[in-house]
């Protein structure tokens, strides 16, 4: 956080000049100003106080001054540290040492083009400390937010490389809710945000409402986050040393919650086929047999077949054989302890007119998943120039490349759902001994037996998919040249890139140990680049007037282009694994089965904005934005909207009447009023798009069985071709916040209300399926309205117990209500688009429901009434499917039926509000921090009951429900009974959670003196995450991720709250060093 | 500083800015990637021949959502197994879509597996009116008029086929033709006027005689003209239309019955409409494929360890026993037949289903293990829809699953057989037994082959050791309406049993409940011992009754939802 000297210097520079403008004669004072380790500072400001005489310090960080006389006093201010005050005592030379000031670290705000003191602004703005967020050991700097500052949460997985999900106070649109980020200016949607090293990150500033962010306009609806990265100063040449080593595990496994015993897996089993009047299976007959799988035909234990098993015909795809397992503990077979490296070193420094930054970085992190990872190694280069009194040119530079291997799907498919499909009598292993070339058995037991289910080996998916890697090579970039025309008017250009080149690999295995065994040896891979540019034009002007009104204008033009283009192969059947062939070459497998496609886009936006400040004595202030923002993904008539956004605010500590009192140090009432936009939807919505595939079009006419005639459907249908009219999204924010610093600036509270009412909401609801399948992938609409209120509160407070201990306690709190307020069309409620689901009468397409007058992504299913006890209670209500000891449902419509007139709300996903606390206690060289999130109130759909509890696909199940079935309200164990798995309330849990987010120890080391000259800082940490959670929820982790899962990992908000068994969070412990050099 | 200045600086540097973002409007301007447009198609023969193939192409019903459209699979097989003829299979709780319940009569207008097959047969439509509008555009260009009329004549009729699959289903379906713009159009009129009136606007486009096997022509045309008129009641109309069909001399049972399910031998004399399957074609997913039938494929320990889905019920082989003469036993439940020489039955049962110790095609015996569970699924495979092993198979999850199969729509046999009941109706019973004579005498001429034999061998081939095979003609006339009836009704089960004919025909034919009540009845008696255990079929326990409202399926809810309150949900739902 110290060397934000240039940036300031550029601020500060203006000011001074403005105030130097007038000079009084009198004696010269001249001197250095450095920093507390002795590094000198320019643009430091030099007041004479009382008087209106000021200076700065040059790049040396000298200063030259005259006072009026021998007793006047010199006031230093610099963001950051101390204001400092020195009586000149009649000294020609005075030199200051200034020291940092922890509570105003923060105060300067990267807002859009501009840097501002955040005194000055009147909008709402989060600033992160992002020294609290370095030692987390996480692969995006994006997951380290959670909790951390008011209104924004956070959701991800514990897989390594897995996306982010960052909401900014809730959620507000059906499409996309990821807030934009500004990396060094270049403007950036990814859920993922793995190509930055978090250590590279000089500033964090979260945008919350239009006023600050709707300079940015489009895509700032969902509020915007700015980062900076770290620049040189001037002086002496520093390198810095970040070194982790941490060991994770998972917060909870599967095997706290399944059956892993074999007896009571059959015990199990007889219920559940008992309770249906069905036979046994085969294998729980006789009790468990010795072979759980022989071929041809499954054997129990005690019939003369098993006896007769001669393991020496064992074939591992013709014959395979296995020995039934005493209880597989298959969590534990697919986990282990996980080690994660973080290092990063850094070197920068400069001169007067040049100045440099140059860090790199390397994250190596394991999954807990066994053969699951994730790396990344990046370098990154930033310097800044000045030429002449009058130019400025800058640069920054960040390669980045990362590889995640064996990243598991989310999903029924997944390996992770595989654990609770699979039972415990299977063997991790069939009879086979052989080893692959490094040295991994890898002949499998699997679910082969009838009456087994149909997973597949967890622990072979992902030993199979150990090779299967998706690299990104990254590269961003920008550069800028600074020009000052006029004093206070100056011209920036700034361009600014982005380039992405990725490669994945996948090869599928032969799985001859599943019941539906995939029998042939396939290949794909895929390639594809995107690019981005950026290119800004920014006139700025800065001017101050009597002293007394600060006016700064703001006005630029602004155009970005994104394309990519990418290609995929396949060929299947390859006659051997080896991955030196994994080529799609026609010669190592069927050349008839070979298949490639490419395809690519580009999207633009075109910008011009403009801004003023003003601010009279420092106690009123104003601002006014526009932004009128044009996107190719609009048709022409409708490409084009404008953002206003307005902003007031007092300080009305700085009144008169304030004067007097001593409470508070700062008291500043804020409110404002934007627009902001959403235009992140698919490119070329508005046209018919005619195309096809051999799959979706082609047919073979002819009847050659071979070959397919070419044909062309319409894939995409245009929002023209149905008479709509799509325009962008726009979100209408009204906020007041209040700052209050008080007790000596001991205690700060910063809170703010809102109201986001967000128009045209972009939306691709289903069409009547009358359109034909067409409807599932409609154009994007503007479908619904809908509302978020809520209130973000941030409390610190900083004390001490004597002169060594010193403490802090920080609390956020945020609460929002989400409320859709209309849906366009032809009815009053839309699901989110399909994809696959198991329960019969919802999918969970239909469970999570956007309906008037509900939140976003509500639950919708039947109500519970109890339990039918007898046969007598069946006929009382016509519930297709009930069976006595299943679920009764609750008749909403008293017609004597269960039917879809039934369905209610049932449960949300929203959090009444959550929290975040940080604590933080020194000791002389010994720190403490430990930090608590939480959420309270949400619901979350537990769809993974559909298999622990109704048993899916003979699945296993949960060792508690095993227990209490049958008992209470818990329905009963019954392979026929079809309708308690329907969606109902039974699936809905209270999803409150606490957790210890962070707990860490740190010690400075003391070095002695004559170390100043090699080391100047030492630190030595040990840190917990995720150290524990107090939670009624019966899942994995009730911190559940809604980024990227689902099978084509397309699910996000509109799926918040549901549990499909998601990778769950990590418990890391870390051991960290630091060091300054 | 002055005012000038700052002036010109603002001026000057307003300038720059301006010049440097450079950019006017035109910058926004993105041509589509990967796509084409309609005017493009519609700007040449091809182009619009292009649309018809995909229109054609949706015989397959394949729809390009997440997940598996089994629901719109082209034998309706899922709907099927509402039927005496098969259960629904796999697993309980392998029930996507809510197929086993549709098999119990747990019937709920939620189920996305009449979702989808909403959407694929709509998607028929609106493929087909596509083209209708391309091939209006074309003509309007100074296209070929005779093309043109072809081309839209095959496409009016196949949007009265996909019109008439909903119809089957739901009876109380919209219809939309190319014209229409609002697609939330009601369902309270009756739609089969509108297909005939379709229909014979095809027949007078189309050419008597098809270019490609795939295609339609004017006796198909007529031949799917009787079906629609036979299901309205009409039975003089579709009498007409299916004479038409007979009298052209176009088709023909072929010698042997195996030949309609044996992919070298499936488009021959006695194909009149097939989706025309493909593997290997240039699609990694194997989607032109008999993509969605393959959950009817036999379970672990098979040569496909697929899915085990569609098992053909006890009642169902029951009913191919035949007397001493040859002919069917009207209590077919009596005696119930199993894997022995000692029982006479029709030839057709071994290549309708799968039964232990019989061979399956070319793949070996049949075995208890390639069943998932004889508790809900009986003891037989499905058998109609699987490839021999030399067939070219396509990628699927499992071996074997994918192969390009076509699906029979519309036979030869199905042809005479629903004249059949048109004659009997008419009053023609002679006629009649004629026509189920035909068919019986067919079934006659081949058998399923030993394991180490030909597939096909004569009836009364010396290595048939698993059964006495018989079947004969009704030797003598025909005189009581309600008997020929029985018996066209009782052939038609016989013939194209597993092939999704069945749920429909005891719907029109108004023999719902008593049909599937008496075959539970007996069903859920049946025990099988399986690895030395009694197994009872006693999910069939749970089935809720058979009522008046079966006799259609519900609308989707999800689409009487989307239709702004114009779909009105069939009653009883």
């Amino acid at each position: 956080m110290k060397d934000l000297y240039l940036r300031c210097a550029l601020a500060s520079l203006l000011w001074t000049m403005c105030v130097a403008a007038a000079l009084a004669q009198g004696a010269s004072v001249a001197g250095t100003v450095t920093d507390e380790s002795g590094v000198t500072m320019p643009g430091v400001n030099v007041l004479v106080k009382g008087t209106g005489t000021g200076t700065a310090t040059d790049a040396n960080g000298r200063y030259q001054i005259n006072v009026p006389d021998d007793a006047a006093v010199l006031v230093f201010t610099f963001v950051g540290y101390a204001t400092t005050e020195v009586a000149v005592n009649g000294r020609s030379v005075v030199d200051v040492q200034l020291v940092p000031d922890v509570q105003t670290l923060t105060e300067l705000v990267v807002t859009g083009y501009q840097v501002q003191r955040k005194a000055d602004i009147s909008g709402a703005v989060a600033v992160v400390d992002t020294e609290e967020l370095q030692t987390l050991v996480t692969s995006s700097f994006a997951q380290k937010l959670h909790g951390r500052a008011p209104g924004v949460t956070v959701s991800t997985s514990g897989s390594p490389g897995d996306a982010t999900n960052v909401r900014i106070r809730g959620i507000s649109s059906f499409g996309n809710n990821d807030p934009l980020y500004i990396i060094d200016g270049i403007p950036i949607q990814d859920k993922g945000n793995l190509n930055l090293n978090p250590n590279d990150i000089e500033t964090l500033q979260v945008l919350k409402d239009p006023s600050t962010a709707s300079i940015y306009g489009s895509r700032a609806s969902n509020g915007v986050i700015v980062i900076t990265t770290k620049q040189g100063k001037p002086g002496k040449t520093k390198l810095t040393f970040n070194g982790s080593y941490s060991l994770a595990n998972s917060v909870k496994g599967w095997d706290d919650i399944l059956i892993t015993d074999a007896d009571e897996y059959l015990d199990m089993t007889e219920q559940f086929f008992g309770n249906g009047n069905q036979a046994l299976p085969n294998y729980a007959v006789n009790g468990l047999p010795k072979y759980i799988y022989v071929n041809p035909t499954f054997t129990d234990g005690t019939n003369t077949v098993a006896n007769t098993v001669d393991e020496s015909t064992y074939d591992r795809y013709s014959n395979p054989i296995m020995l039934t397992s005493p209880g597989t503990n298959w969590w534990d077979e697919i986990t282990r302890t996980a080690k994660i490296e973080d290092y990063y070193i850094n070197l920068s420094g400069g001169s007067e007119n040049a100045i440099f930054s140059v860090g790199a970085g390397t994250l190596i992190q394991e999954g807990v998943l066994k053969f699951n990872g994730f790396k990344r190694y990046n370098i990154r280069a930033n310097s800044q120039y000045k030429i002449g009194s009058r130019l400025r040119i800058g640069q920054t530079l960040n390669f980045a490349r990362r590889s995640i291997v064996n990243s598991p799907a989310q999903s029924e498919q997944g390996v992770l759902s595989q654990v609770y499909k699979i039972a415990p009598i299977i063997p991790v292993y069939d009879i086979g001994t052989s080893v692959d070339e490094d040295g991994y058995r890898d002949s499998f037991g699997g679910s082969k037996t009838a009456n087994t289910g149909n997973a597949a080996n967890p622990y072979a998916m992902l030993f199979r998919g150990r090779r299967n890697v998706n690299i990104t090579n990254n590269l961003m970039g920008s550069a800028y040249a600074e020009f000052d025309l006029i004093t206070g008017l100056t011209f920036k250009t700034d361009f600014k890139f982005e380039l992405n080149s990725f490669n994945g690999k996948n090869f599928s295995y032969r799985t001859p140990e599943n019941q539906e065994n995939q029998g042939a040896q396939n290949f794909s891979e895929n390639w594809g680049n995107s690019s981005l540019w950026t290119w800004s034009n920014t006139l700025a002007y800065n001017k101050r007037i009597a002293d007394s009104h600060n006016i700064s204008v703001l006005a630029g033009y602004e155009a970005l282009r994104g394309e990519f283009r990418n290609i995929n192969g396949s060929l299947n059947n390859y006659f051997t694994t080896s991955p030196d062939i994994w080529y799609i070459n026609s010669a190592f497998g069927a050349a008839d089965t070979r298949q490639v496609s490419s395809n690519g886009g580009e999207n633009k936006l075109l910008s011009m904005f403009g801004k003023v400040d003003y601010s009279f004595m420092d106690k009123y202030y104003f601002s006014a934005t526009v932004r009128r923002d044009g996107s190719s993904r609009f048709s022409p008539e409708n490409r084009f909207a404008v953002f206003p956004a307005f902003a007031v605010s007092w300080r009305i500590s700085g009144e008169s009447f304030m004067a007097s009192q001593s409470l508070f140090s700062d008291l500043k009432l804020r409110a404002s009023w934007g627009k902001t936009g959403n235009e992140n939807i698919r490119n070329y919505n508005y046209a018919d798009r005619w195309g096809g595939t051999v799959g979706s079009a082609f047919y073979a006419i002819d009847g050659s069985n071979g070959s397919a005639t070419t044909g062309y459907h319409l894939t995409n249908v245009g929002t023209e071709t149905l008479g709509l009219e799509t325009k962008w999204e726009e979100a209408t924010t009204v906020n007041v916040g209040l700052d209050i610093s008080m007790l000596n600036d001991r205690l700060d509270i910063v809170l703010d209300v809102y109201e986001r009412k967000t128009e045209d909401l972009l939306y691709n609801a289903a069409l009547p399926g009358t359109f034909g399948y067409l409807a599932p992938n409609a154009p994007f609409r503007n479908t619904a309205s809908m509302t978020n209120k809520g209130f973000d509160l941030g409390i610190t407070y900083r004390g001490s117990f004597a002169s060594d201990w010193q403490y802090s306690v920080g609390l956020n709190v945020s609460r929002y209500k989400n409320t859709i307020d209309r849906v366009d069309g032809i009815t009053d409620f839309f699901y989110p688009n399909p994809t696959q689901g198991r329960i019969d009468n919802r999918l969970p397409t239909e469970i999570n429901i956007n309906q008037v007058g509900y939140s976003i992504s509500s639950f919708r299913g039947y109500r519970v009434d109890g339990i039918y006890r007898t046969e007598g209670e069946l006929d009382e209500l016509d519930q297709p499917g009930a069976q006595v000891g299943g679920l009764r449902f609750k008749d909403l419509n008293n017609d004597g039926a269960i039917n879809d007139a039934d369905l209610d709300i049932i449960g949300s996903p929203h959090p009444d509000f959550t929290y975040g606390l940080n604590i933080g206690l020194s000791y002389k060289n010994f720190d403490f921090s430990a930090f608590i999130f939480g959420s309270q109130g949400n619901e979350i759909f537990n769809y993974v009951k559909l298999f622990t509890h109704f048993r899916q696909f003979f699945s296993n199940v949960s060792r508690d429900y095993y227990l209490k079935n049958g008992t209470g309200n818990e329905p009963r164990l019954n392979i026929l009974d079809t309708s308690s798995r329907q969606a109902s309330e039974y699936y809905v849990e209270d999803g409150s959670y606490l957790r210890l987010g962070q707990v860490q120890l740190g010690y400075n080391v003391p070095l002695p003196s004559s170390w100043s000259n090699v080391v100047s800082k030492l630190k030595v940490y040990v840190q917990g995450q995720n150290l524990f959670t107090i939670t009624d929820y019966s899942g994995l982790d009730p911190v559940l991720s809604n980024a990227n899962i689902g099978d084509g990992r397309n699910l996000n908000d509109i799926w918040t709250g549901f549990d499909i068994g998601q990778y769950p969070s990590n418990k890391i412990v870390t051991f960290g060093i630091s060091a300054e050099f | 500083m002055k005012l000038k200045s700052l002036i010109i600086s603002f001026s000057v540097a307003s300038t720059v800015l301006l010049l440097v973002g450079g950019c006017g409007k035109d910058f926004l301007d993105t041509p589509v990637q990967n796509a084409i447009s309609s005017d493009i198609l519609a700007s040449s023969q091809s182009g619009v021949e292009a649309s018809l193939i995909s229109t054609y192409k949706m015989l397959n019903g394949f729809t390009n959502t997440v997940g598996n459209t089994w629901g719109s699979a082209p034998s309706n097989y899922i709907f099927n197994s509402a039927s005496d003829d098969v259960h629904k299979g796999s697993e309980p709780s392998d029930n996507p879509d809510g197929y086993y319940e549709i098999a119990l009569y747990q019937w709920s207008a939620g189920f996305l597996a009449f979702t989808h097959k909403f959407q694929a047969v709509y998607e028929g439509v609106r493929r087909a009116n596509n083209t209708i509008q391309l091939a209006n555009l074309y003509a309007e260009r100074g296209g070929d008029a005779n093309e043109v009329a072809r081309i839209i004549a095959e496409a009016k009729f196949l949007r009265a086929w996909y019109h008439f699959e909903a119809y089957k289903m739901w009876k109380n379906v919209p219809y939309y033709d190319e014209t229409d713009v609002d697609f939330t159009k009601p369902n309270n009129e009756d739609i089969i006027p509108k297909l005939i009136a379709d229909l014979e606007s095809a027949i007078s486009g189309l050419p008597d005689n098809r270019s490609q096997i795939g295609r339609v022509d004017k006796t198909v045309a007529q031949a799917l003209l009787g079906k629609i008129k036979l299901y309205a009641g009409d039975f003089t109309g579709a009498k007409t239309a299916f004479d038409v069909v007979v009298d052209s001399q176009k088709y023909k049972l072929v010698d042997c019955y195996q030949d309609n399910f044996t992919i070298a031998t499936e488009n021959n004399s006695e194909t009149v409409f097939a989706f025309q399957a493909s593997v290997n074609d240039g699609d990694g997913n194997g989607t032109n494929s008999n993509f969605l039938e393959r959950l009817a494929a036999p379970h672990t320990g098979s040569h496909s360890s697929c899915c085990g889905f569609n098992n053909p019920t006890q009642d169902l082989a029951n009913s191919y026993r035949v007397d001493a003469n040859g002919l069917p036993v009207d209590d077919w439940n009596a005696t119930r037949v199993t894997v022995t020489q000692a029982i006479t039955v029709d030839p057709r049962i071994d290549w309708t289903m799968g039964r232990t110790g019989v061979p399956y095609l070319d793949w070996g015996l049949h075995s208890d293990g390639w069943i998932r569970g004889a508790g809900w699924a009986g003891m037989y495979s499905p058998k109609k829809n699987m490839k021999l092993v030399t067939d070219p198979e396509g990628p699927g999850w499992t071996t074997g699953q994918l192969h390009a199969k076509n699906v029979q729509l519309i036979r030869y046999a199905d042809v005479l057989l629903m004249l059949a009941e048109c004659e009997v109706e008419v009053g023609s019973l002679e006629r009649a037994r004629e026509l189920v004579n035909l068919v019986r005498e067919r079934a006659a001429n081949c058998a399923q082959g030993p394991v180490d034999g030909p597939l096909t061998v004569p009836i009364d081939h010396a290595s048939i050791t698993w059964a006495t095979y018989d079947v004969q003609p009704w030797p003598d006339p025909w005189t009581d309406k309600d008997l020929s009836r029985e018996r066209v009704r009782r052939e038609r089960r016989l013939e194209l049993a597993t092939e999704g004919h069945r749920i429909f025909d005891l719907r029109r034919w108004g023999i719902l409940e008593e049909t599937v009540e008496n075959y539970r009845a007996y069903e859920s008696t049946v025990i099988n011992n399986v690895g030395g255990q009694d197994v009872r079929i006693a999910d069939l326990d749970a089935a809720e009754d058979v009522q008046p409202r079966h006799y259609v399926f519900p609308l989707p809810s999800t689409e009487v939802a989307l239709s702004n309150g114009n779909l009105k949900q069939n009653d009883g739902f």
